[in-house]
């Protein structure tokens, strides 16, 4: 298993592909992080975004051949077909429950007044990212959430780095107007 | 109102405090373990695909195999079907000419090999009809029970329809010489 670690994704595909277990288990482990958290922070359920996870990488079991060094990161592959997912169930099911408090949380511990504030203020923002539509709240989560760089972002969503930069610009003014109008979350804790 | 440039900023800056809130969310283990059961399936209906295909390759493999032996033991028909009884030819005695390429039998003064190849001919020309100087053909066709009668030959009459194989000698101008029933049995 250490000398798996060691191996790049594709390399890692490959021997997935052959039926190795060990090379799919370090695959997943490296890379259902960030497409659980995109999921999550797309449609705001820990339920779907498990769904849309287990869904990408059995694109990768299935149809290994879908992925292509050559266009592209295979982080940004599975982004790809996380959103394709994501978006068809958002299309499918509008009736989603919005992140609670406790969801995705392990070992809840009572929480002091600053953390309660500093939660409600991430509370706050994350309200305003699923508020926004879906074609610059990817580009948020993409990018400024998940870290993925443009191009990668280009190559999930299927559009131009150009697309990209502008969309992201876009949604973070919006994000600003909602954050503005909102009620601060310190006059509220208050 | 356009945001400025401080305001972005600002935002960017709780968007990285909500993505270190949710930096340690992950899919629960039962997501890995299902993949993994997917992974280990794939691979068992993958190996049984191949076992299959191996199978139906052999099976295929065989029945070329067996198709091709039958065809080099069965003696080529060179024609479907020849008059049953033809004119009567007369036979000139004498050597017969050999076409190397067509399947001949020699008439003249057969040796005892050939005589084993012979045996069993019914002569439908008056004299030898294995004599002569003209090539010989001899193919095998099917007949008519019915036709056996005319060879003098018994014919069960509940049979009567059916065919039987027969190895036709053709002289060089294609009538029939002699004729041979290729299974004895076939006619009773």
């Amino acid at each position: 298993m250490q000398e798996l670690t060691d191996l790049s994704d594709g390399q890692l595909l490959g021997r997935a592909s052959a039926g190795d277990q060990e090379a799919f288990t370090v695959l997943y482990r490296r890379c259902q992080g960030p497409v659980f958290r995109f999921a999550l922070r797309m449609s705001g359920s820990p339920a779907l975004a498990e769904e849309v996870t287990q869904e990408a990488f059995l694109v990768l079991i299935r149809n290994p051949e879908r992925f292509e060094a050559s266009r592209g990161s295979l982080a940004a592959f599975l982004f790809g077909v996380a959103r394709h997912h994501v978006l068809r169930h958002l299309e499918r099911d509008r009736r989603l429950v919005p992140l609670s408090e406790g969801d995705g949380g392990n070992g809840h511990v009572a929480p002091s007044d600053g953390d309660l504030d500093r939660r409600q203020r991430v509370e706050q923002v994350r309200r305003a990212v699923l508020s926004l539509p879906a074609r610059y709240r990817e580009v948020v989560v993409l990018c400024d959430l998940n870290e993925a760089s443009y191009e990668d972002a280009a190559q999930a969503i299927g559009c131009g780095v150009g697309t990209v930069r502008s969309r992201l610009h876009r949604a973070r003014a919006l994000l600003a107007g909602k954050l503005r109008a909102a009620p601060d979350a310190r006059r509220c804790s208050a | 109102m356009k945001p400025g440039e401080s305001e972005i900023e600002a935002v960017v800056s709780r968007l990285r405090e909500l993505a270190a809130a949710d930096a340690t969310k992950q899919a629960p283990p039962r997501v890995e373990a299902g993949l993994l059961r997917a992974l280990s399936g794939r691979r068992s209906g993958r190996s049984l695909r191949y076992a299959w295909a191996l199978a139906a390759a052999a099976v295929v493999l065989f029945i070329v195999s067996a198709a091709w032996v039958a065809q080099r033991r069965t003696p080529k028909k060179e024609v479907a079907a020849a008059p049953l009884v033809a004119p009567v030819a007369r036979v000139e005695p004498g050597p017969v000419a050999v076409d190397p390429v067509k399947p001949r039998l020699k008439q003249a003064n057969p040796r005892p090999a050939e005589e084993d190849a012979l045996a069993g001919f019914i002569a439908l020309v008056p004299g030898n009809p294995f004599g002569g100087e003209e090539a010989s053909r001899l193919v095998r066709v099917k007949l008519p029970r019915s036709a056996l009668v005319s060879f003098g030959l018994p014919v069960n009459g509940e049979r009567v329809s059916e065919r039987v194989d027969a190895d036709v000698l053709l002289g060089e101008d294609g009538s029939p010489r002699a004729i041979r029933l290729v299974s004895t049995a076939s006619f009773r």
